[in-house]
């Protein structure tokens, strides 16, 4: 059961490094400024 | 927009040391980017210490009874001793974590990072307990496998506690964990800083962990809930 709970937290975070690392994450005003263009 | 991007870029240009000719915002972008790697090999570190942590602990905690748990781990004290690192190394990795997101999201929001920052040392504060655990596990395992009469009782008494705080101690600190992680991938994706959905998912998986891991305990108590509610009958009676 405990384990279940923990599946989709797990799954993110495996998600989530790669992600982190390849890509890393865009400043907030950054991310903005390029909505904003398009 | 182009006008006040080479006004800022201009104004911002610093011209000292080895970052010269590199702009502010150039700067913050690099240290971003490594900090957004320090947290993600950190996550898989944290990870991969848990997983193959838990995993050893299982199987040195194998046994019919107390008294076989006991002498299992009495035997195998280089490997609880390396169970104890591990433990010792997702505390670290969760305050890395903790200082990394919280340097991610602390231009968003401020207040929500710091609470999510609070949260995630807590966590790594929690993960202390089942370490000072396992070294009491170490010490009072080789005691109860010589023990005799109510020495042995009282040893394996002990040792039933310690190893039934590993699960209590998961119950307490995870929901901290779920809040803090999820304050913090709410907060990035409304800095739309990662995909939205990839940070609403990781709110969602994380608000799962606040609710369901506490409700544990309760289950337990209404799975034994119909011999409890005899006795309190037979009791009335």
């Amino acid at each position: 059961m405990a384990f279940y709970i923990w599946l989709p937290s797990l799954i993110f975070e495996l998600m989530f490094a790669p992600w982190l690392i390849v890509k890393g994450v865009a400043a907030p005003n950054e991310s903005r400024d390029e909505h904003e263009e398009i | 927009m182009i006008q006040k991007h080479l006004l800022d870029e201009g104004s911002a240009r610093a011209n000292r040391g080895k970052n010269a000719g590199v702009t502010v915002q150039e700067q913050g972008k690099m240290a971003r980017t490594t900090v957004a790697r320090l947290g993600g090999f950190t996550f898989l570190f944290y990870i991969s210490a848990s997983i193959v942590g838990t995993n050893l602990f299982a199987r040195i905690t194998k046994g019919d009874g107390i008294a076989a748990k006991l002498a299992n781990i009495a035997a195998h004290r280089p490997q609880m001793g390396l169970c104890f690192i591990l433990t010792l190394l997702t505390i670290f990795a969760a305050l890395i974590l903790a200082v990394a997101l919280y340097a991610l999201t602390r231009d968003e929001d401020a207040g929500l990072a710091l609470l999510a920052l609070t949260c995630r040392v807590v966590e790594g504060m929690l993960n202390a307990v089942p370490a000072t655990a396992m070294l009491a596990l170490l010490s009072v395992a080789p005691q109860a496998s010589t023990a005799t009469g109510s020495e042995a009782a009282a040893s394996n008494a002990l040792g039933s506690s310690l190893l039934r705080l590993q699960g209590w101690s998961v119950i307490v600190s995870a929901p901290v964990f779920g809040v803090g992680s999820a304050l913090y991938y709410y907060v990035l994706a409304r800095a739309r800083s990662v995909p939205g959905l990839l940070a609403y998912f990781g709110v969602l998986s994380s608000v799962l962990l606040v609710i369901a891991i506490p409700l544990e305990p309760l289950q337990i108590v209404r799975a034994r809930w119909p011999s409890i509610y005899g006795c309190l009958r037979l009791s009335s009676n």
